[in-house]
């Protein structure tokens, strides 16, 4: 995910993209509100989808798309994690995403250089002791109570 | 020097094997060897797959006008020769996130996706090759590639009047890598024809074997600070070129303003870049610069030295 985004309070507009694919539940729509103003104002093409879909339905829409696309998304903590797993996984870079949690529970997170455990919000966060920019990942310790961050 | 091949007209392939009781070094596809011939050092592409241990193969254009390395290559190796080579190198790897790559080869170009598409295909990757060229028999691996890619190869041949385009970049699937190797003009159109397709840069992916030609190159001068020696650059010379031969021990590698290796720090002056490694805002802040390439819009730059 697009690190420097997730720590602002706003997304940033990337023009010269052929497509844009939006998503936003009701709190995360605010968030995005601004960058489907500017898409309308500069009559660029996008997709707006409200909800996230079942898993098979976002894979199946993230793939399709073609070069060129950039995905936006705004939303609870469980949406933003499913669709950043989807993205990476048919082929988004970071460099063609920005992903924005906008409400759930915090991780506590075990940053895997200086093993400080911490909370995190996102699933992309900075280390606030070392200052290692960190993935959370899925892999839980019980020992640690904690999420394991690894580096970008 | 095990075999070499006249592959087309101007172009030769050169087999090299190493000396008894050992292993050549293991390479990643798009890895580039630098041979010393005569006085010179000259990089080339590995050719051969990356799983064959035995044997390197590169393949050498004949350059017109060329007085130095490919003159050297083409006559005055021959088989039974012994030549002394650096380990790969690799500057220009396939990417471990894409999920298909195509590569835009022209002409000599096509050397390091040779590698890259043997691995992919031990790996089961996804690809797909793009070859231009003047005609068959001038299109080095020509045959190799029909026989063992017939169905990802597409060749374009000037004298028929087929054309390679950008257009081939338009509509492809999320998670496209794109390649291209070959002269300046053609990976100056086919970089900025995926940039203006949304391509981000980190999927857009170029080597180049000679380095941009500065437009209008003036001589300028350079004083080392920590030293205090001041050099004169002359218009027909790299910075690089004369800090090596002052004696100062700088490192580099690609010498075409890709790798990154020769950055030197810049205190004082205005620097012109022709480099194609640091980022837009790195030459902006006008810092750092590429000895290999880089020269000066100034009179003089101070260097840290």
């Amino acid at each position: 995910m697009d690190r420097k985004s997730q720590s602002r309070s706003e997304l940033k507009f990337i023009s010269g993209k052929r497509h844009y694919l939006l998503y936003a539940d009701k709190d995360g729509y605010p968030y995005l509100r601004p960058i489907v103003d500017e898409l309308i104002k500069n009559n660029l093409p996008f997709e707006l989808i409200f909800n996230v879909d079942r898993e098979h339905d976002v894979i199946e829409r993230l793939s399709g798309q073609k070069m060129g696309c950039y995905l936006y998304a705004a939303g609870h903590w469980n949406m933003i994690e499913r669709l950043n797993r989807s993205a990476e996984g048919v082929g988004f870079s970071t460099e063609e995403m920005q992903l924005m949690m906008t409400s759930g529970e915090p991780k506590t997170v075990f940053c895997s250089r200086c093993h400080k455990i911490q909370q995190a919000k996102d699933s992309g966060m900075t280390c606030t002791h070392c200052g290692l920019e960190l993935s959370v990942s899925e892999h839980y310790s019980s020992y640690h109570k904690a999420y394991l961050g690894y580096p970008v | 020097m095990k075999k070499v091949i006249q592959e087309t007209p101007r172009i030769k392939r050169f087999l090299l094997s190493p000396e008894e009781g050992f292993r050549l070094p293991a390479f990643s596809a798009g890895s580039h060897i630098t041979t010393y011939v005569s006085g010179r050092e000259c990089h080339y592409s590995l050719v051969s797959s990356p799983e064959d241990r035995k044997v390197y193969e590169l393949a050498v254009l004949l350059e017109e006008g060329s007085k130095g390395g490919s003159l050297y290559w083409h006559h005055h190796i021959h088989e039974g020769d012994q030549v002394d080579i650096s380990d790969p190198k690799n500057h220009f790897p396939l990417s471990d996130r894409a999920k298909h790559h195509i590569f835009f080869a022209a002409g000599i170009g096509i050397t390091p996706f040779m590698a890259m598409m043997a691995q992919l295909r031990a790996n089961s990757g996804s690809f797909e090759l793009h070859y231009a060229a003047r005609s068959k028999d001038q299109c080095a691996f020509y045959e190799d590639i029909v026989r063992q890619y017939p169905g990802e190869s597409q060749f374009y041949f000037s004298k028929d009047n087929c054309r390679m385009t950008p257009e081939i970049l338009e509509k492809q699937p999320i998670g496209t890598h794109v390649y291209f190797c070959g002269p300046e003009a053609m990976i100056n159109q086919f970089s900025n024809a995926a940039k203006s397709n949304g391509y981000p840069e980190g999927s857009i992916h170029f080597e180049r074997f000679a380095p941009k030609k500065p437009t209008d190159p003036k001589s300028f001068e350079v004083e080392l600070k920590k030293s205090g020696r001041i050099l004169n650059v002359p218009e027909d010379e790299t910075l690089l070129d004369v800090i090596l031969r002052a004696g100062i021990r700088a490192p580099y590698s690609c010498r075409v303003g890709e790798c990154g290796t020769c950055e030197l720090q810049v205190l004082k002056g205005e620097i012109d870049h022709y480099d194609s490694c640091l980022t837009e805002g790195e030459k902006r802040e006008q810092n750092v610069m590429l000895a290999c390439v880089s020269r000066a819009l100034s009179s003089k730059l101070v260097l840290n030295v």
